[in-house]
């Protein structure tokens, strides 16, 4: 509303009009506005009796002379006051900033994957397996990379591998988690020696088909955990923000 | 002779202590209760103007001209906040003594305002010294820098370090404060100053 917005305006020179230091074009429209609006010649006049009485407050004597001895220059300064403990908006403040750069590392990297990696990373998210394109879905990738020649030979490449698969729910091993399905993808086309990139070695040669099932809602299970750590990181972040504004305001009205 | 206070600062410089004990004389009424105003009580105000001083003294090489009771006001503003600090740290050296603005036999004159006047004005500063208090530590600055201590703006900003503008809605939103507070003790300000309830 136009007219409350320019009273609150006129309301919040009243402060500098009473100390005599508006120019003489807001202190004309001040007048006007003064003229028409008894809250805020009520406000003026309060305002004036505030000031008069804080300026009439009574002035107390010294208790002692505060002149200086050789003795008070000798003397080393008092000590420093402890310095105050970072309080609980700078702890609010630090949390939101961390959170922000979190949620922006994951988002970007999720973003940047599928980017990167189009249909195929939403395919693996939602599980359709049937993605057309070159890309294959991650249940195939341990069926073909299972009965490789090399599936034996490559434990030790292929345990770092399986655990950062299998343990995508913190932001550090996001990238890992999505590049190597992509290179899997790529590499494991044109030859299967290649196939140290899978995580084989977790299944024996023997299971197989309990490898293949338990392998899929692994890597489902790996992008489930990245969403849920989006969602847990854009709430957290939401109930810092919401907690800073409202100390904000309750500082201001406190 | 009058009071010269560049001759007194510019031998206070060469480490003379009674050129710098003139000044000290000068100021040291309006520089006590300043620390009163801020923290509420005499003996941290005693405390924290005499700090203010020692430490004036020692850093007058960082005077660089303007005003002087500005550069002054600045050091003791800053004693009064490690006085706040010190005394929070330590809760048996409460501020919470009002005794500042009890009966006090130099504030009134002998043959002045009857008992009930005075009970009254004691009441009044009473609940201006509240007022204050509950302010933030910025805006009480503020406040009593210019309703209290009647310095012009340019000086506040030169004590608080900020700007016109901040020192403007500083010391406007520490009176709309003090205004409220006021307002809910109205009997209590002098006929002369206050405002009738008629206006809406």
């Amino acid at each position: 509303m136009p007219w409350l917005r320019s009273h609150r305006r006129f309301r919040d020179r009243l402060s500098v009009y009473i100390d005599g230091r508006l120019d003489d074009r807001a202190r004309g429209e001040l007048e006007r506005h003064l003229d028409a609006c008894p809250a805020c010649r009520r406000d003026l006049t309060e305002l004036r009796a505030t000031v008069q009485a804080l300026h009439d407050l009574p002035q107390s004597d010294v208790p002692r002379s505060f002149a200086l001895t050789p003795a008070h220059l000798e003397r080393p300064a008092r000590p420093a006051p402890p310095r105050p403990a970072p309080g609980l908006m700078t702890g609010l403040r630090l949390s939101a900033a961390a959170l922000t750069v979190a949620l922006v590392a994951v988002v970007f990297v999720d973003v940047g994957g599928v980017a990167e990696d189009g249909t195929a990373d939403r395919a693996a998210r939602s599980g359709d397996i049937q993605q057309p394109g070159s890309r294959e879905p991650p249940s195939e990738h341990y069926e073909a990379a299972t009965p490789g020649p090399a599936a034996g030979e490559v434990g030790g490449d292929t345990d770092g591998n399986t655990g950062q698969t299998g343990s995508p729910a913190t932001p550090t091993p996001i990238p890992d988690a999505d590049t190597p399905t992509t290179r899997d993808t790529d590499d494991a086309e044109p030859s299967d020696n290649n196939s140290a990139l899978a995580p084989v070695p977790t299944t024996p040669p023997g299971a197989e088909p309990a490898a293949t099932s338990e392998a899929a809602p692994a890597e489902d299970g790996g992008f489930d955990a990245l969403l849920a750590a989006e969602i847990v990181l854009a709430v957290a972040l939401a109930v810092v923000v919401a907690a800073a504004v409202g100390f904000t305001f309750a500082g201001r009205k406190g | 002779m009058g009071f010269d206070e560049d001759a007194l600062i510019a031998r206070s410089r060469l480490g003379d202590l009674d050129a710098f004990n003139a000044l000290v004389e000068h100021y040291q009424r309006s520089l006590y209760n300043f620390c009163l105003r801020l923290l509420g009580a005499p003996q941290p105000a005693e405390d924290a103007a005499q700090d203010a001083f020692i430490a004036a003294f020692r850093r007058l090489d960082t005077f660089r001209g303007g005003s002087f009771r500005a550069w002054l006001f600045r050091i003791a503003a800053n004693a009064c906040y490690d006085e706040m600090r010190r005394r929070r740290a330590r809760p048996s050296l409460s501020l919470d003594v009002p005794s500042a603005y009890d009966s006090r036999p130099h504030d009134r004159p002998d043959t002045g305002p009857t008992l009930d006047d005075h009970v009254q004005r004691q009441e009044l500063a009473r609940c201006l010294h509240e007022a204050l208090a509950s302010l933030p530590p910025d805006q009480r600055l503020a406040a009593v820098l210019c309703d209290v201590q009647g310095l012009p703006y340019e000086e506040i900003a030169q004590v608080m370090g900020v700007s016109l503008g901040t020192v403007k809605s500083r010391i406007s939103r520490a009176r709309a404060r003090l205004r409220k507070a006021l307002m809910a003790h109205r009997e209590l300000l002098p006929a002369s100053i206050r405002p009738t309830s008629e206006e809406p």
